[in-house]
């Protein structure tokens, strides 16, 4: 239908409705000042116009504002519906893609549409037989097996080996936030380790996640985790034989 | 000319390691178009290389033709500021970082100016702009680079390099195209020295090639200066031909045995005035500090070794959130000694 000029059938079907809409998007965003200001905003003219609010985290939306609207949560997509989108792109631009690489691409996406068409156009730009591999690379994610010689290292319990693997991993160029990342769900799953020591590896982490994000180094960062990965392996290593 | 310019390959036929990206980047050399790209890798790995090799198949030799252009720019406060380009009819390239505080001015102005006009005499409609070292800017900067890049889209293409990605706001990655160019293997860095040697005439023996590769830490540019060196330096370069070390890696050699010596606040005296005097010769603060925590760690013990890291660790952090430099270094080095004493005494307990 056309909204400036409806014509008598879109009169019938759609009558309009008797308020006007105003989208913000990103509003997370909002300084708290403004998201105050908006409260008054919002009660004054609710009668001709509503507001729609868009945002990624609704616990940054102050909460006088998020108790006026109503709240749709979405949650990330279903696998099998994604897959189903983007076969009907890959057929929509006639490029062969197969099922591993599509499930590939589904995984590294974490359920992000928007991420998962652009690394399906990037990784069929850019190789005419797209493998797992390719996806990986374009995604700039790092996959398990990178990381398989410093878990290695690691369990040996001493410090040598982890440190010659990780410098060897860390000249590979992988981005240092990724391989914090995809350790962690190594680690998580590592069947050898105790909760106990899971968890002080994971305090490891999350320590190194914010020191990079303050800009701190990639090599001395990783091999700290790294280095208390190898005490966790010791210690219940030592906690199983007593 | 050093060997590592007179031997840089021109085209991406001529690159010697890294077959696959080189297959990705020719396709997207042929390709009508380019999407903004972010080139990742640690230094010494053929980033650069890659992309002039880029550049030259998607313009063709018009790239070459290179100039040096000293722009100046006026401040908000009225101060001018001067900062070198390279530029060709197609492309520009600059180090925004070297404009200090002033960076988005300077990273603004100049795809502004890019953009405003018609690229000329090629068959592409876009200009590109090499921006260099983008995780030193500022986060304003990178911030203002994001809104600039999308605005500018249709006649202007970024290529961004920079070797550590985690200080590169998300915004601005996922703009681009990320290529991460891994560092070259031993046996990557051995043949390319190898056949250097052989354009220059010299005979490089594979076990010294081996050896310069390893202790260039896997960096083909240090490598490829190593090997000049040590031409320049010895008739005949044979397997037992000494590596030599720079001046400033011998220094923290030194001080790192040192500090292993004696722990008192007489030598921590002495450890500040070396690293003084490794600062003022502009040794960034956070490769010292890095290398000398891998020195004192060479040779003790695997419970010290964690206690060290985990020191490293947390003062390269405030290294790079605080001010001053000396006190974090120095921080490190007294933490170092009184760690390594503490160690010293239980053993005799």
């Amino acid at each position: 239908m056309t909204c400036s000029q409806p014509t008598a059938e879109d009169k019938a079907n759609h009558p309009c409705p008797p308020f006007k809409l105003i989208i913000l998007d990103e509003s997370d965003t909002m300084t708290t000042d403004a998201q105050a200001a908006l409260r008054r905003i919002i009660e004054a003219h609710s009668k001709i116009t509503r507001f729609v609010l868009i945002c990624n985290y609704v616990t940054r939306i102050i909460a006088p504002l998020a108790s006026r609207c109503a709240k749709f949560r979405f949650k990330a997509l279903d696998p099998a519906e994604m897959k189903a989108r983007l076969g009907d792109i890959s057929r929509g631009e006639a490029v062969a893609v197969s099922e591993e690489v599509v499930d590939t691409i589904i995984e590294t996406s974490g359920g992000d549409m928007r991420r998962a068409v652009q690394t399906l156009q990037s990784t069929c730009t850019f190789s005419a037989e797209p493998t797992p591999e390719d996806v990986y690379e374009m995604s700039g994610i790092v996959p398990a097996k990178v990381l398989g010689p410093v878990v290695a290292a690691c369990k040996t319990g001493t410090f040598e080996p982890m440190q010659a693997a990780v410098t060897d991993m860390m000249v590979s160029g992988y981005p240092a936030a990724e391989v914090l990342k995809t350790l962690s769900a190594l680690v998580l799953k590592e069947p050898s380790l105790r909760d106990v020591d899971k968890a002080d590896v994971s305090i490891a982490l999350a320590g190194a996640g914010k020191n990079l994000a303050d800009g701190a180094d990639e090599e001395l960062q990783v091999m700290d985790v790294a280095a208390k990965l190898v005490r966790a392996f010791r210690d219940s290593k030592a906690a199983q034989a007593a | 000319m050093l060997w590592v310019d007179q031997h840089r390959p021109k085209s991406l036929a001529g690159l010697s390691f890294h077959g696959p990206l080189t297959a990705r980047l020719s396709a997207m050399g042929s390709s009508a178009e380019l999407p903004h790209l972010l080139f990742y890798g640690p230094t010494g790995g053929g980033k650069k290389t890659r992309c002039s090799a880029l550049l030259r198949a998607v313009y063709g030799p018009g790239v070459d033709k290179l100039r040096l252009d000293s722009r100046s720019f006026t401040t908000p406060s009225k101060r001018t500021l001067a900062i070198n380009l390279i530029a060709s009819a197609h492309h520009i390239e600059l180090t925004p970082s070297d404009a200090g505080i002033y960076d988005r001015l300077v990273v603004n102005e100049v795809i502004k100016e890019m953009a405003s006009h018609q690229a000329i005499g090629g068959k592409r409609g876009f200009k590109v702009v090499v921006l260099n070292d983008v995780d030193r800017l500022s986060k304003q900067a990178q911030a203002g680079l994001r809104r600039t890049m999308e605005r500018y889209t249709s006649s202007c293409r970024l290529i961004l390099l920079c070797s550590n990605q985690s200080k590169v706001i998300e915004p601005l990655r996922s703009r681009c195209l990320g290529i991460r160019v891994p560092a070259p293997t031993v046996d990557e860095i051995s043949s390319v020295l190898t056949a250097v040697g052989e354009k220059e005439k010299i005979a490089v023996p594979p076990a010294f090639a081996a050896s310069l590769a390893r202790n260039s830490g896997r960096n083909l540019r240090r490598a490829l200066l190593m090997l000049e060196a040590a031409a320049v330096n010895s008739a005949a370069l044979t397997a037992q031909t000494q590596v030599v070390k720079t001046d400033w890696e011998q220094y923290i050699e030194t001080l790192a045995r040192e500090i292993t010596q004696e722990q008192s606040p007489a030598k921590l005296l002495v450890a500040r005035e070396k690293l003084y005097e490794l600062l003022i010769n502009c040794i960034p603060a956070t490769v010292i500090l890095k290398s000398l925590a891998f020195h004192l760690m060479q040779n003790i013990d695997d419970d010290l070794r964690h206690e060290i890291i985990s020191a490293a660790s947390f003062y390269e952090r405030r290294l790079c959130t605080g001010s001053k430099e000396i006190f974090h270094l120095e921080a490190f080095v007294a933490k170092f000694m009184s760690e390594y004493k503490r160690y010293l005494t239980n053993m005799f307990l």
